[in-house]
């Protein structure tokens, strides 16, 4: 059945996909910032924190850059012939 | 700057210290129980060497490298953070030693923290347990604190060096109580 109003091509499935993978990743990490920098004693915690936050945004920032460059152009149509 | 000094200046403040109050110990479990989670992390860490490997060509095959580098990198997204979780729940369970009391801290996961104090004078009697051919090998073990009256009994949890603990635990008891005659505090006054 055809979605006269609806153009499925114009969702953008793959931001979307990221925003709720974002979401998703940052909301628990910041707890985890939050927990070793308000509880943590001494110097060791808060340099933790810090080499977690700098990893993941390092991983995220190509997480992200290399989700942009994606192509399935190939795969989707050797796995079509392949149907 | 101001803001970086706390990452290199501490006094090992805590939530509650008071200013009159100074550390003699902060305690975590010895190194040897992260362990096992650092071997199995190591683990984790290498096998997508091993898909890699052994399906390469398939992934070449299908034009699938881009996908497969997307994969890869969310799945050291959560490697990473799942590592880093586990050193926050080891660095968050602490027992702590002060000229006055002693504090025992326990994070079991970010929403559920317990929190328990006891005053130096309260403390009746100190033993340490150390079972196991690692633990004797490597020098750690339990320190459990019998205290007075209906009281729960504190425990540090797979502690380095138990022994030496509890003397300091003990040398620091008796030294409060022969500066605090009557268990009386007299502090001067804020400015």
């Amino acid at each position: 059945m055809a979605f006269p109003f609806l153009d499925l091509s114009a969702i953008p499935f793959l931001t979307i996909l990221l925003i709720l993978g974002a979401l998703i990743y940052w909301v628990p990490s910041f707890f985890l910032v939050y927990h070793l920098t308000r509880f943590g004693i001494g110097i060791r915690p808060r340099i933790i924190a810090l080499v977690f936050l700098v990893g993941a945004v390092i991983l995220f920032g190509l997480l992200v850059a290399f989700a942009a460059r994606i192509d399935l152009s190939y795969a989707f149509s050797r796995l079509f012939q392949a149907l | 700057m101001k803001f970086f000094s706390i990452f290199t200046n501490t006094q090992y403040t805590f939530e509650g210290k008071h200013s009159w109050e100074n550390v003699v110990l902060l305690a975590y479990r010895h190194w040897f129980t992260l362990l096992a989670q650092g071997i199995a992390f190591f683990f984790f860490a290498i096998l997508p060497i091993a898909v890699r490997l052994l399906a390469g060509d398939w992934i070449a095959q299908w034009g699938l490298e881009d996908l497969f580098r997307v994969l890869l990198i969310a799945y050291f997204l959560i490697w990473w953070y799942s590592f880093f979780y586990q050193v926050a729940m080891y660095l968050l369970d602490t027992w702590i030693i002060t000229d006055h009391r002693v504090i025992d801290s326990e994070q079991h996961g970010f929403f559920n923290r317990t929190v328990a104090e006891l005053s130096l004078t309260q403390i009746e009697d100190v033993s340490t347990r150390v079972e196991g051919f690692f633990p004797t090998l490597l020098n750690f073990g339990d320190l459990d604190v019998q205290t007075a009256g209906a009281y729960p009994k504190f425990s540090f949890k797979e502690i380095p060096n138990p022994v030496a603990v509890k003397d300091l635990l003990m040398h620091t008891r008796n030294e409060f109580i022969t500066n605090h005659p009557g268990n009386l505090e007299i502090h001067e006054p804020h400015q």
